[in-house]
């Protein structure tokens, strides 16, 4: 059963990802994770945050959205972000490859591009992610082995 | 003020003061470079020390720096361990070499 919750709506803004920031990092400081894990979910959660407001909202001030993270009983860290704004679809994520970075050459300006790399990044910190619409509610599901 | 801009010999130099360089602080970067691209010398050298997170958008900003100075040697300076790996993880460190000291990056010129 868990103990402790983070949970805290939020208004999408170009800032909204430093406030959710400042917020969650005592509470995952005061589950005693270890500082390199806090330093990436930070980063993924940053990620994903973003990914609400440019994709989910259009860049849209002021539309709400939910973060809800908790640790398991089995030391699993899960941070769920939801919207209710517009769905990612489901390819994206089922296309995204699960191979490493392109390794970008100085004479070939086509490497220098990676498509879609906050997801990337994000795929390439967590343990799994999961991605769920229902109805008007979007919830992208992060899970990462904290110890 | 959120960049420091020094010019000297056959260099430039960018201090990004501030901890997060990050979606909010990208567009003003843009902006800064873009004004300032006219008078960039041969060497360009981003010093990071006071930045403690980066994510894509700061990456993609300091990536949109190398894409507009094609002509212009990019380093990045005494970054810390999460900018490091960060651009570890994507393989930027392949393109833009990062150095403990403005001295050593511009020792690889000399």
């Amino acid at each position: 059963m868990n103990t402790r919750k983070f949970h805290k709506q939020y208004s999408s803004s170009l800032e909204a990802s430093r406030t959710v920031a400042s917020d969650i990092l005592p509470f995952w400081q005061s589950l005693d994770l270890d500082v390199a894990v806090i330093g990436q979910m930070e980063l993924c959660l940053v990620e994903l945050v973003n990914n609400v407001f440019e994709h989910a909202y259009a860049n849209l001030d002021g539309a709400k959205f939910d973060i809800t993270s908790y640790l398991t009983e089995a030391k699993q860290l899960i941070i769920e972000v939801s919207d209710y704004g517009s769905s990612m679809p489901l390819h994206i994520l089922e296309n995204l490859p699960d191979t490493d970075f392109i390794e970008p050459i100085e004479k070939d300006p086509t490497t220098w591009l990676q498509s879609n790399r906050g997801l990337k990044i994000i795929q390439q910190l967590s343990d799994a992610i999961e991605y769920s619409s229902n109805k008007n509610k979007n919830t992208f599901k992060l899970l990462k082995k904290a110890c | 003020m959120q960049f420091d801009i020094i010019e000297k010999g056959q260099y430039t130099v960018i201090q990004i003061n501030e901890a997060r360089f990050d979606a909010r602080l990208a567009p003003s970067f843009r902006e800064e470079l873009e004004q300032i691209k006219g008078n960039i010398r041969d060497h360009l050298v981003l010093d990071l020390s006071a930045v403690r997170f980066m994510d894509s958008s700061g990456l993609g900003a300091v990536m949109g720096a190398y894409k507009m100075l094609r002509n212009t040697k990019i380093s990045i300076v005494n970054p810390q361990k999460p900018i490091l790996d960060l651009l570890k993880l994507t393989r930027m460190d392949k393109l833009i070499l990062s150095h403990p000291t403005i001295e050593d990056a511009l020792a690889t010129t000399a």
